[in-house]
């Protein structure tokens, strides 16, 4: 009796952990690298900017900006918002655009796809003109179609993820950063060409952002022929350690090892790596290139190669707005921040172009104009990827991350 | 496939078996006092990394004096779950001390967060980190460390259950606690001690691990997961068992990350594991 309950019990646990535990330590959404961070409390609640002095209220933009705003994805999506209220605020404060108001409905999609897919609905029904996000991939999947539907025009910041414009899906959709396939292309190519690549181990966290870098840098040394992959494998990301897979890399006598996914990996490999002197060269994607990779990974991080967004800091109007972000909030802007205002002046500049709201003339508008941004000066192609924005290599050089080149 | 590999793969396996054991035997030991699965055991692990890189840069003790405090300290919080956490329930129902345990395990973790920031760190090796050369292997000092603290903490502990008045007393709770209250045995304390335990061997292992695993409010939750995985192949309950488990569950890891493809390396355990149950439902070495 005392048995047969025990066992019952014993299986009621087993579920539970399962469902408890394991979910929690796996939350790894396509899109940016994932980090974790503070919580920030933020009502899901549309916030309208309050007009600096009060005017007659007539008609007004309506911009949706949407991305993680709580949870652990949030500090992909605060500097983007910070950054966006404070220019918001002071375009209104020097008269607003085309003689109108601009007015943000700010809300928070966790990252999660089915949250975002209410969000865009709600934005749709509260007759947002144009949404600044989102920030991560999955999520932006989820929002485009409705806001498709709607004839609204979508800028990310963030979502990186290459069928969003490729395949033709979304033409609402644009962004300020670029997709995922080109920073595999330049992982290659900086393998083979720069560093004189034979042989190449593929590794990655079998995540959908460190998979899919590690498959478009493997599909681009394969074509291009001047090196092979000679090693092929997925890592458990939490696992207790890496060394059968570095006994590999050593036993197929890897000259280069291309990683795909977040540093916490990242770091447990090459220090692994290291330690049973595996000498080969490491190319990690952005989701690498932080200041938690080179903590965690110390004096192994020495002579890391990781590819990154263009540093974009030689731009006056950069550091101009960089500039007023610290002066404003006290703290040095994140992670997507100068896409995420890249994303707000392309939004704005579009609009006065257009001379409204249109989405045909919009559309026009952003493909057709080149504009000054944060990111330097871009126009969108017909996909909605921006020509002008692209990925550097960089290498830990003394304990920080220099652009090669 | 050479010898060194397999001596490479061996010993990585090995290592991460030895973890497993210890995580596994925590989880027995507070099993056999009170009959529930403890889930605040996953915690104890990340909490005992977490105390050792507190003692060794926030306070700045030497090693082995940090390696110690972190066990105490993981001891003395162990303690405390039980005396404030499931005491107060004053139930005997598994169930509800389970879910209490769950319930526990999820604030421990919150408060983790909270103090240490949900950030990785990263830990140091107990010493140096110099491979050694054995058969054309290359083998961590840490991997030695691991498997030579965990043989010793394994015979204490046999000693401990042997020959000590306190591990008769537990093993006699275990068996019938009326009885032992009659004959005047206080259970709440058994109780307590057992967590104090239980504890000692999860932060044991946390220490032990982080240093390989690098460091986060949340690194015991999967490794927990492994030691209950281990604990069930060896037979819940049993102590050798857990032993058994652990090891036999870190090698099938390792060699089938190694043979087969390291994507596959949690597939081929956790098979094995199904296929054992299947053919022996109470484990390997379970009654």
């Amino acid at each position: 009796m005392i048995r047969s309950i025990f066992y019952r019990v014993f299986t009621l646990c087993l579920t539970l952990f399962v469902l408890l535990m394991v979910p929690g330590c796996s939350q790894e959404e396509s899109g940016p690298a994932q980090k974790t961070a503070l919580l920030v409390e933020q009502k899901t609640a549309p916030v309208v900017m309050p007009a600096p002095h009060p005017r007659p209220v007539g008609e007004t933009f309506k911009i949706g900006l949407v991305g993680p705003y709580t949870g652990d994805l949030a500090p992909y999506g605060i500097p983007t918002r910070d950054g966006v209220i404070m220019l918001a605020e002071a375009l209104n404060a020097e008269g607003g655009l085309l003689g109108k108001l601009v007015e943000l409905l700010v809300m928070d999609d966790q990252c999660k796809p089915e949250v975002a897919a209410n969000v865009a609905t709600s934005l749709v029904s509260q007759g947002a003109h144009m949404v600044i996000g989102h920030i991560c991939s999955g999520s932006s999947k989820a929002a485009m179609g409705i806001y498709r539907e709607a004839g609204i025009v979508a800028i990310s910041p963030s979502a990186t993820n290459p069928p969003l414009t490729q395949s033709g899906d979304y033409p609402n959709f644009y962004r300020t950063i670029a997709p995922d396939d080109l920073q595999g292309k330049l992982a290659a190519t900086f393998a083979t060409e720069v560093l004189g690549a034979k042989k190449i181990a593929v590794i990655h966290d079998k995540g959908d952002y460190g998979k899919g870098f590690a498959d478009f840098a493997k599909q681009f040394v394969e074509a291009d022929g001047k090196a092979q992959v000679v090693l092929y494998e997925g890592v458990t990301p939490g696992a207790m350690d890496y060394s059968a897979v570095v006994q590999k890399i050593r036993r197929e006598g890897a000259d280069t090892v291309v990683f795909g996914g977040y540093h916490p990996e990242a770091s447990k490999l090459i220090s692994q790596m290291k330690n049973k002197r595996v000498i080969a060269a490491f190319v990690g994607p952005d989701g690498v290139k932080g200041k938690g990779f080179l903590e965690i990974a110390g004096k192994d991080a020495e002579g890391v190669y990781a590819t990154g967004p263009m540093d974009v800091s030689k731009y006056a109007m950069n550091q101009e707005i960089r500039q007023a972000f610290v002066d404003k909030y006290g703290k040095e802007p994140g992670t997507f921040f100068d896409q995420g205002v890249a994303a707000w002046q392309a939004a704005i500049n579009a609009i006065q172009m257009a001379e409204g709201t249109d989405y045909v003339k919009l559309g026009a508008a952003l493909k057709n104009n080149y504009v000054e941004t944060c990111v330097g000066k871009i126009k969108f192609h017909e996909n909605g990827d921006a020509e002008g924005v692209g990925f550097s290599i960089y290498q830990v050089r003394d304990g920080v991350f220099v652009q090669v080149q | 496939m050479t010898t060194q590999d397999l001596f490479q793969f061996i010993f990585a396996g090995l290592t991460s078996g030895a973890i497993y054991a210890l995580i596994a035997l925590g989880f027995c030991v507070v099993h056999n006092t009170m009959g529930i699965v403890n889930f605040t055991q996953v915690d104890f692990v990340s909490l005992g990394g977490m105390l050792l890189y507190s003692a060794l840069f926030s306070a700045g003790l030497a090693m082995p004096i940090a390696l110690l405090g972190a066990v105490f300290g993981v001891t003395l919080v162990a303690m405390l779950v039980e005396r404030i956490g499931i005491r107060p329930a004053r139930s005997n129902d598994p169930v509800v001390l389970i879910f209490l345990t769950i319930g526990l395990s999820i604030v421990l973790r919150g408060l983790m967060a909270l103090v240490w920031g949900k950030n990785r760190m990263a830990v140091p090796s107990l010493t140096g980190d110099e491979p050694l050369r054995l058969f054309g292997a290359a083998i961590m000092p840490q991997t030695l460390w691991i498997l030579a603290l965990t043989s010793l903490t394994i015979i204490v502990l046999v000693w401990f259950y042997r020959k000590t008045s306190l591990g008769l007393a537990m093993r006699a709770v275990a068996t019938n606690p009326r009885a032992a209250s009659v004959v005047g045995l206080p259970l709440g304390r058994i109780r307590m001690l057992t967590f104090g335990l239980a504890g000692a061997l999860g932060g044991l292992a946390g220490i032990l691990v982080t240093p390989i695993t690098t460091l986060s409010h949340d690194v015991g939750v999967l490794l927990g997961l492994k030691g209950f995985a281990a604990a069930i192949l060896g037979g819940f309950g049993s102590l050798p068992g857990a032993i058994i488990g652990g090891l036999g569950l870190g090698l099938l890891e390792s060699l089938s990350a190694g043979y087969i493809s390291s994507a596959y390396k949690d597939v081929c355990a956790f098979v094995v594991l199904l296929l054992v149950l299947f053919v022996r439902p109470k484990g390997l070495m379970g009654k």
